[in-house]
């Protein structure tokens, strides 16, 4: 019976529609947790530095080919090494300024594919909690004061290109056990370097968290100042290999992904035909 | 069905969307002990070798917050006799008084270095590193202080050395100054430091060619009081010493401290008395002392205090008391070597209320609608009494040593709760009122025998339908039905007679005629047509209980159809039944 099929149709049309709908309030709703997110709102997410600077996202490292160099400015923190550090290169080589940061082993393996031999000594604490904790520790960088959280230290760094530094106040956990034993060197550790590459250059902090949401206000005259007049890019290329979070960041942000506009125009084509079948 | 399917999934979808929950739990934890003695034993082994990372570490370590709030007067003392070390030795001043004068500054505070490292070293977890560091920072502090040492000599010239001052005084203690001569030395002034408030001034005691004797006399707790400079007994009192100099500059001998101890007396008062008692306190002290009696903050007695214990008798009736809590409070003058010290205790005065008593139960049984209770006075004492219930008040008189009865109307059901309230004012004592409230569940007898009467009389009066209904309802079994048949009959027939008589409708009346006419057992009052119609069906021709059925169908529509048939075609039935029957 005609009447039965077009029931039908519109059941299965109104329970899509219904499960869409579902689907994007759960992933309104739900909060993301992943570091160096920009749509995770706690301690360790991106999401003020890119309100506040009006970022734009970067889904892949290919799309910096859009962008010109000397007038952008690249935050690239990660928990992973990157599989291919050329594209990066290509751009910082047209001017364009990356900051880098994250996991030791993520550092540790970028300045090794750009040809340093370095490996991780330990991670930089302070005995005199003034911030929140002793994972914040006070520095500069450009001899600008700055905070960083987690921050640790490397051998193999030459002072030459050393920018960054943590304060008189810091201390070397060898031990890792967060307290300061005797023997710890204290005192001003190496917490990041300037490497120059054609017109740009890479500013590579040794310290897993910089600009994230509970240390931005902190560091933001530093973040200023290397800005000047170019626009923010935040790399998210880590994360959209999580569907989740890759579907928050299309609804969040104001970098549109390319499928974007063609699962659109299969929703709205959808929405058409069951419309016109249950007319008949 | 749809619609509810739909709604439920929305629901659930709904409430699977849970806010996320923003924590960001970085509490605060406290300070490394161990660490703040490493930084201070790396600072001041800089400092002695007077590399300028010292200062370095010392400005950064005085700028720098989350030092525990007892550790913070130590750790900016020293670290601020470590900087100004460094500017001493820094400095390009070549007045031997001024930098005599800065080393002594230094070497006050260098004290603090010492304490502040065994300080550190009690709070540290590890307490082994602790020590070591701690035995570095004192052999490290030796040194600074013996440097500080060579330079006064340096500065002094002659080679005597101006005696430097204790580190605490008591107000009993003098000080000898011996300074040389070639300083020119006018006055010796004390001052509280940091206030600046001038305590004394001193003139030189003796002369000789080479040196002037000064005696200074530590100021008394009643000095310090007088000038309103507060009081000192918990942390002592620090007082600078200047040197006035002939030219009428000052240079600063020394800082020291003076220790004061609060006077030694305990106080004793009960913790409740009633209302009109004397109130007995006793005051034990060690000494003697001048004291002022308080009670909530009004001024009552001025007593001197002895050594030993002392009872006071205090009429507080005389003042401004208050039933309830009292604060009362002595405060011991300041003398030589103890500050102005106040100690209070709390007390209660409890009212004193007469021994009247109100005979009190929990439930009552009331016989004639009244409460009874009895207000008995055991006192030599008059007395009204107002009573207050829901349904009115009342005053009464209560005779010395007498009692009086109190009727309460309970109301108007058969149980009630009843709540009352009995004010006793004593008439010209000095007693305080009493109020009782009180509960009491009454059994209201005359209401329940009223109510038992009054349903009696008036169930008769329920109408016969209401009555049969009720029975009706009581009785649907078979055997019961059996003996209330006639009742039920009597019930029923008027409620189904429209129904037999057809309710108005000719066809109905044309079929009844008909089973009549044809001797067919009528429709019982309990059965519907159509089933009068199965069982006469079987006893009837074909021919005839087709025409009966096809009139059954008709007389149903005209019954209860708004549709009406025809009456004639219920006619042409009828007399084809008939034919049908083989009657006409």
């Amino acid at each position: 019976m005609p009447q039965a099929r077009s029931r039908l149709i519109l059941i299965l049309t109104v329970s899509s529609l219904l499960a869409l709908l579902a689907g994007i309030l759960i992933i309104i709703g739900i909060s993301i947790e992943t570091p160096y997110s920009v749509v995770n709102n706690s301690d360790n997410g991106l999401s003020e530095l890119y309100d506040r600077y009006r970022g734009r996202v970067l889904y892949e490292q290919a799309e910096l080919a859009n962008y010109k160099g000397e007038r952008t400015l690249l935050v690239a923190p990660r928990t992973t090494p990157l599989k291919d550090i050329g594209t990066l290169n290509n751009y910082v080589e047209k001017g364009g300024l990356v900051i880098v940061y994250g996991k030791p082993e993520y550092i540790i393996n970028f300045l090794r594919a750009l040809g340093i031999n370095t490996s991780f000594i330990g991670y930089v604490r302070t005995g005199l909690p003034a911030l929140e904790s002793e994972f914040l520790v006070s520095g500069n960088v450009y001899n600008i004061d700055t905070v960083f959280k987690n921050p640790y230290t490397i051998r193999g760094v030459e002072a030459d290109y050393v920018i960054a530094w943590s304060s008189y106040l810091s201390y070397l956990d060898l031990n890792e056990n967060n307290l300061y034993d005797l023997g710890e060197p204290i005192g001003p550790q190496i917490l990041g370097l300037e490497i120059s590459i054609g017109e740009g250059k890479y500013v590579v902090l040794f310290t897993e968290f910089f600009l994230e949401n509970n240390v931005l206000t902190y560091n933001t005259r530093c973040i200023d100042r290397l800005l000047e007049t170019r626009e923010l890019i935040i790399d998210q290329s880590e994360h959209v290999s999580n569907p989740l979070v890759y579907l928050k960041l299309t609804m969040e942000t104001r970098s549109s992904p390319p499928h974007m506009y063609v699962s659109l125009a299969l929703i709205i084509f959808i929405i058409l035909v069951a419309y016109i079948v249950v007319k008949e | 069905m749809t619609k509810k399917y739909m709604g439920i999934a929305l629901f659930i979808v709904f409430i699977t969307i849970s806010a996320s929950v923003f924590s960001s739990s970085n509490a605060s934890r406290g300070v490394d002990c161990l660490f703040l003695l490493a930084v201070l034993d790396k600072t001041i082994s800089y400092a002695i070798v007077r590399d300028p990372l010292g200062e370095i570490y010392a400005r950064s370590l005085l700028e720098t917050g989350g030092i525990p709030f007892e550790l913070r007067e130590y750790h900016m003392y020293s670290y601020e006799a470590i900087l100004r070390y460094y500017e001493l030795i820094s400095n390009n001043e070549y007045n031997s008084a001024i930098i005599i004068s800065k080393v002594r500054e230094i070497q006050l505070n260098t004290r603090y270095i010492s304490d502040y490292a065994r300080r550190l070293e009690s709070c540290s977890i590890n307490r082994e590193a602790a020590i070591t560091l701690r035995v570095s920072i004192d052999l490290n502090t030796k040194k600074l202080e013996e440097d500080l040492q060579r330079i006064t000599l340096f500065y002094s010239g002659s080679g005597h050395e101006i005696i430097l001052l204790d580190e605490y005084y008591t107000p009993r203690d003098e000080i000898k100054l011996i300074i040389p001569n070639y300083l020119l030395i006018d006055k010796v002034e004390i001052y509280s430091w940091p206030s600046h408030i001038k305590i004394g001034e001193y003139s030189p005691l003796e002369y000789n060619e080479t040196h002037v004797l000064f005696k200074i006399h530590i100021p008394s707790a009643r000095l310090l009081d007088e000038l309103g400079i507060g009081s000192y007994h918990r942390d002592p009192l620090p007082i600078a010493l200047y040197a006035k100099l002939v030219n009428g500059t000052y240079m600063l001998i020394g800082i020291t401290r003076v220790q004061y101890r609060l006077p030694s007396i305990v106080l004793e008062t009960p913790f409740i008395t009633k209302r009109g008692d004397l109130l007995e306190i006793s005051i034990i002290s060690s000494d003697f002392y001048n004291a002022t009696i308080f009670l909530n903050g009004q001024e009552i007695n001025r007593l001197q205090i002895t050594p030993g214990s002392i009872g006071v008798h205090i009429d507080y009736t005389l003042y401004n008391y208050k039933i309830g809590s009292n604060d009362l409070t002595i405060c011991v003058e300041p003398t030589m070597e103890t500050t102005r010290y106040c100690i209070s205790r709390s007390f209660i005065i409890e009212p004193k209320y007469p021994r009247i008593r109100v005979s009190a139960v929990s439930e009552y049984i009331s016989w004639n609608g009244f409460l009874t209770l009895v207000v008995n006075s055991e006192d030599y004492v008059n007395a009204y009494v107002f009573v207050e219930s829901p349904w009115g008040s009342r005053y009464l008189e209560l005779p010395s040593r007498g009692s009086v009865n109190v009727n309460l109307y309970t109301g108007i059901f058969p149980v009630q709760v009843v709540n009352y309230k009995i004010k006793i004012t004593p008439i010209n004592t000095t007693y305080d009122e009493l109020v009782i409230d009180n509960r009491v569940l009454v059994l209201n007898i005359p209401i329940i025998l009223t109510l038992v009467v009054l349903s009696s009389l008036l169930l008769p009066l329920v109408s016969t339908h209401e009555r049969s209904f009720m029975f009706l309802i009581m009785s649907s079994r078979k055997m019961m039905r059996q003996v209330f048949e006639k009742v039920e009959r009597e019930v029923i027939n008027p409620i189904l007679k429209p129904y037999k008589m057809g309710l108005g409708s000719q066809i109905a009346l044309l079929y009844y005629g008909l089973l009549k006419k044809l001797r067919i057992k009528q429709p019982e009052i309990s059965e519907t047509l159509r089933e009068h119609y199965i069982h006469i069906s079987k006893t009837i021709s074909n021919a005839l209980s087709l025409i009966l059925w096809r009139l059954l169908l008709i007389t149903e529509q005209d019954l209860y159809s708004s549709k009406k048939p025809s009456i004639k075609e219920a006619e042409t039935l009828y007399h084809g039944a008939l034919d049908a029957a083989g009657e006409e």
